[in-house]
């Protein structure tokens, strides 16, 4: 048993590609493996800028030997069909064998098929998975019709320590295949020879490619705890720019850069958002988290001083420019009073249908005055004045040049409109994303909502749909931050009417409310699912009453959990042992009264338990309360099935015990639609 | 700048050292297209020939490009509305593409063993031209110098062979080259007894025709300008002998004058898309004729 390593060598892949090809070439590479009856171990996979690579232990030297079986013609089939059966297949007649099947007796032709090498088949599978290759975007070069994600330079493959070769072109370029790969991009552009995956590692290593994206990663850490201790700063935490730099380097050398003094009166995220988004730098800041005059950021040149000190001039030069340019925004956008821009929303087109910006201003003003009444809301002006003014922002020269800083310049233009109207502008776009957090501050939620619902109910009046994966408009992430906002914020507002008021603010009358409310819900069930909330549970609850979501969403919780209990567990054998008995009546079309008369003086003394039991308990907003009542009715109830015959011979008897059983029932159904229960 | 890198190369060198490196290559060495175009991809040997039937297609061209919205009256020191773009098609796309581009970057007097250079993914696409192609910005020390593309499709058409398509920013490798922090005092000739600046040329004709883009182009008659080339590209198209090659020169025009309104602030973000796709309708148009004409 010996290893096979693979690895094809390409121009750069993009950074955010290398890891999951490698995991595509994993699992492509196993499931031929399988396919092909080799059995194989454990693998270590390696990526970076230009390659992909993977070694296999203990690769089985040859296919599993098999045997395949051809029937023939019936055992007592005549000569001509049996001869012909074993001529088709090359064989004499008495090389056939018969067997028994449950049809009868056959005759059947064994083949013992010997498996093949692993050195014969492997080119086959290599070039399988290099021609279907799963690549999210892939492109043809040259005059061939290979396809890669960027142009293929060579393959390798080695078995037991020995290369396997090929031949692999695209059409007159031949793609290079052999025991080598090659060394750092720059430095040491030639071909490096090895045999395996130990020799790999360590030539490559020697050749400033730093192959292990694991050691990489560490080792980027580690230089930049050795540059944050030499140089008294910390890191700002940047998990989403150190993915992007792992994949931009063979070889990391961390390098540190100056910011003239001059800019650091830049807002803190102007300063990072300049860094990050078109450098891949590392801002940094002192331990009282003030934004220090620095920034990392991550060369691939092995160190040199006279090399390292010319990047990092180039750096700090284009750095420069483009905080020029965030200055210049910084300082022209103050000149003027941000409330002033507002008239100016009026130029800008929203969407075709639902008016300009400044139409949907005044939406999202009004609607934040409804939804603030409606959860009354003490202090209503502050949320208004910022509700009308969050959008203006989008007109200033920064967020043209930094879109993501949206809201957030808008906090730092609009500080002379007080600070709780500039901290609610800042911060109404929460939450970002389906797992941002949601803010804690009410008065945000209510702008955030408006927002999100007039954008929603918005695209829904002038058609503009989502359609399968594609939901250009971004509507199912509105629906989800609606949702979210109203939970996770506690926003006690009936959706019904907030869709009704906003279509309103929005002006077309013949808008199908339920449509837009259903689309929300169904995201709202997506939502649940993944929480591993049981579809039942949702069922029972979601479509039975949707009016407050974050009542809904709290008994849902609770209700879930209570399932799982020996309580949860008896409410459910109780729902099912009375509504089976009813649905059997009720099956032979007999409507069963509930029981509304008082109590006779007739009833058997269990009779007269089970109604006090039910009458005892409780309509109530503790909704645990609730389910721990009702449950507690399964042994009166059972008592009662047990001592009590309710088919009585007497119709009036018979009738009368299942009218109570009915108005248990009622009292079991005030907790949600139990009938969507699974077992019911 | 390195020690070794102490001889500043002036502008029109870096022209006069790309022209010839690419010329030894085995490029022809053309000269500009004749219209206002908004990158070098627009000239007709890039466009059209990177589909026309020609299996070996090699040239390098300088074209002068408009981009009226970057116009910042001669005031910013990195943006402008009039600049040159260097421009190398090499179809098919060679074995050693990147070699050969890191080998032009020598020839300019980039040391690339004393810098760090970068591949960094970007995907071009021009929604006009209906093209798309996969590659990379080339990054130097953390500043972009080229685009590096290899064309999968023009005028909404498979490109075959590949062609691969290596566009320098002049202007902003000067800059690096020379390390200076403003457009405009990059040296355009520089010797012992005569300095011509980018200023001395350019800064004029950057602040009139920022003011011309800006505020003073008349937005109605661009609208008809736009409808007069459009409905002449169509005609030319339109015809039992198209003339898919003036039909082009139409299509640029009204790709320029769509910049020009763009510029003037006279689309509407809805609007904006609509004009993209008359344009796109158009090239697509020159480039079917054009393949067609083959065809017979």
């Amino acid at each position: 048993m010996s290893d096979l390593f693979i690895e094809f060598y390409s121009e750069e892949i993009p950074s955010r590609m290398q890891e999951p090809s490698s995991k595509s070439l994993k699992e492509g590479l196993f499931k031929a493996l399988n396919e092909n009856r080799f059995s194989f171990g454990v693998s270590k996979e390696y990526f970076g800028p230009k390659r992909i690579s993977i070694n296999i232990k203990n690769v089985s030297p040859k296919q599993l030997d098999v045997v395949e079986e051809k029937r023939g013609p019936r055992a007592d089939a005549n000569d001509k069909a049996i001869d012909g059966f074993a001529k088709s297949l090359g064989v004499s007649r008495n090389e056939l064998k018969l067997k028994k099947t449950p049809k009868g007796d056959f005759l059947f032709y064994l083949n013992n098929k010997k498996g093949k090498t692993l050195d014969e088949e492997i080119p086959k599978i290599i070039i399988n998975i290099l021609k279907n290759f799963p690549w999210l975007k892939s492109q043809k070069w040259g005059s061939g019709s290979l396809r890669w994600v960027r142009p293929l330079k060579s393959v390798c493959v080695l078995y037991n320590n020995k290369s396997i070769k090929f031949e692999i072109s695209n059409n007159d370029q031949i793609i290079e295949n052999g025991n080598f790969s090659y060394g750092h991009s720059f430095v040491r552009k030639k071909k490096i020879f090895f045999k395996n995956q130990n020799e790999y590692e360590k030539k490559l290593k020697a050749n400033y490619v730093l192959v292990d994206p694991i050691l990489k990663r560490a080792k980027i850490l580690e230089q930049f705890k050795k540059i944050s201790k030499k140089n008294n700063f910390f890191l700002i935490n940047d998990k989403h720019t150190l993915d992007e730099v792992c994949g931009l380097v063979e070889w990391p050398n961390s390098l540190v850069g100056k910011i003239d003094e001059s800019f650091m009166s830049l807002p803190r995220e102007v300063l990072m958002t300049v860094m990050k988004v078109h450098q891949k730098y590392f801002a940094v800041e002192d331990a009282s988290h003030l934004i220090q005059p620095y920034f990392v950021f991550v060369s691939n040149m092995p160190t040199k001083t006279s090399r390292d000190k010319n990047i990092i001039l180039g750096n700090e030069k284009v750095l420069r420019s483009r905080l020029q340019d965030a200055k210049f925004f910084w300082e022209s956008d103050r000149s003027k009073t941000f409330s002033s821009m507002l008239e100016d929303l009026k130029k800008v087109s929203y969407f075709e249908g639902l008016g300009s910006l400044y139409d949907k201003s005044k939406r999202i003003e009004k609607i934040s005055d409804f939804i603030s009444k409606e959860i009354n809301i003490s202090n209503v002006k502050p949320i208004k004045r910022a509700a009308l003014l969050c959008k203006v922002d989008l007109l200033t020269g920064m967020v043209g040049e930094f879109p993501e800083l949206q809201g957030i310049m808008g906090g730092y233009y609009s500080s002379n409109e007080g600070k709780d109207v500039s901290d609610l502008i800042r911060s109404h776009y929460l939450p970002k994303g389906s797992s941002g957090e949601v803010s804690t501050n009410t008065g945000v939620n209510i702008i955030s909502l408006s927002d999100k619902i007039d954008h929603l109910v918005g695209f829904f009046i002038i058609g503009k749909l989502p359609s399968g994966s594609k939901d250009p408009f971004g509507l199912r992430r509105s629906a989800l931050s609606i949702i979210r906002v109203l939970i996770e914020g506690n926003i006690l507002i009936n959706l019904d009417s907030l869709i009704e008021f906003t279509s309103k603010q929005i002006n077309k009358k013949n808008i199908d409310k339920q449509k837009i409310k259903s689309f929300i819900i169904d995201r709202y069930k997506v939502l649940l699912r993944e929480k591993n909330i049981k579809y039942d549970v949702i069922n029972c609850l979601v479509d039975n009453d949707l009016t407050f979501l974050s009542k809904t969403n709290e008994r849902l919780v609770i209700l879930n959990n209570f399932l799982d209990t020996k309580e949860g567990n008896e409410l459910k054998l109780l729902w099912q042992r009375v509504s089976n008995i009813l649905h059997i009546e009720e099956k032979q079309n007999k409507k069963i009264e509930v029981l509304n008369t008082k109590m006779q003086s007739e009833y058997v003394r269990e009779e007269v338990n089970i109604l006090n039991a039910i009458n005892n308990i409780e309509k109530t907003h503790d909704y645990l309360k609730m389910l721990s009542q009702r449950s507690s009715l399964k042994d009166i109830t059972f008592e009662f099935f047990e001592n009590l015959k309710i088919n009585d011979s007497d119709p009036l008897i018979k009738n009368r015990r299942l009218s109570i059983l009915a108005l248990l029932r009622e009292k079991l159904l005030d907790i949600g639609d139990l009938r969507k229960l699974e077992g019911s | 700048m390195s020690s070794r890198e102490k001889t500043k190369i002036d502008f029109q060198s870096i022209i006069l050292n790309l022209q010839s490196y690419w010329a030894n290559q085995g490029c022809v060495i053309l000269q500009p297209y004749d219209k206002e175009v908004g990158a070098g991809t627009f000239h007709p040997a890039t466009t059209l020939r990177s589909l026309g039937p020609e299996q070996k297609w090699n040239v390098a061209y300088v074209q002068p490009s408009r981009r009226p919205t970057d116009g910042r009256y001669g005031l910013n020191p990195n943006r402008v509305q009039h600049y040159y773009q260097f421009q190398t098609i090499l179809k098919p796309s060679p074995e050693n593409s990147q070699d050969l581009f890191l080998g032009s970057l020598e020839a300019i007097g980039l040391n690339i063993n004393e810098h760090d250079i970068r591949f960094v993914e970007d995907d071009w696409e021009s929604p006009t031209l209906g093209a798309w192609g996969l590659g990379w910005e080339v990054w130097c020390d953390g500043m972009e110098i080229s685009q590096f593309t290899y064309f999968q499709q023009v005028g909404g058409i498979e490109c075959s062979p590949i062609p691969l398509e290596l566009t320098y920013g002049l202007e902003r490798l000067a800059m690096f080259i020379q390390n200076i922090e403003n457009i405009f005092d990059i040296e355009w000739v520089s010797n012992s007894n005569n300095t011509v600046y980018y200023k001395d040329i350019f800064l004029r004709n950057e602040k009139e025709f920022s003011e011309y883009n800006f505020d003073r182009a008349d937005i109605n008659s661009l609208y008809t300008q736009f409808e007069i080339a459009q409905n002449e590209c169509k005609n030319l198209l339109n015809n039992d002998t198209p003339l898919p090659l003036p039909a082009y020169d139409e299509c640029l025009k009204s790709s320029h004058i769509f910049n020009l309104l763009d510029a003037r602030g006279a689309i509407s973000v809805s609007e904006r898309q609509g004009f993209i796709l008359k344009i796109r309708d158009l090239a697509r148009g020159c480039c079917e004729a054009y393949m067609k004409s083959f065809e017979d």
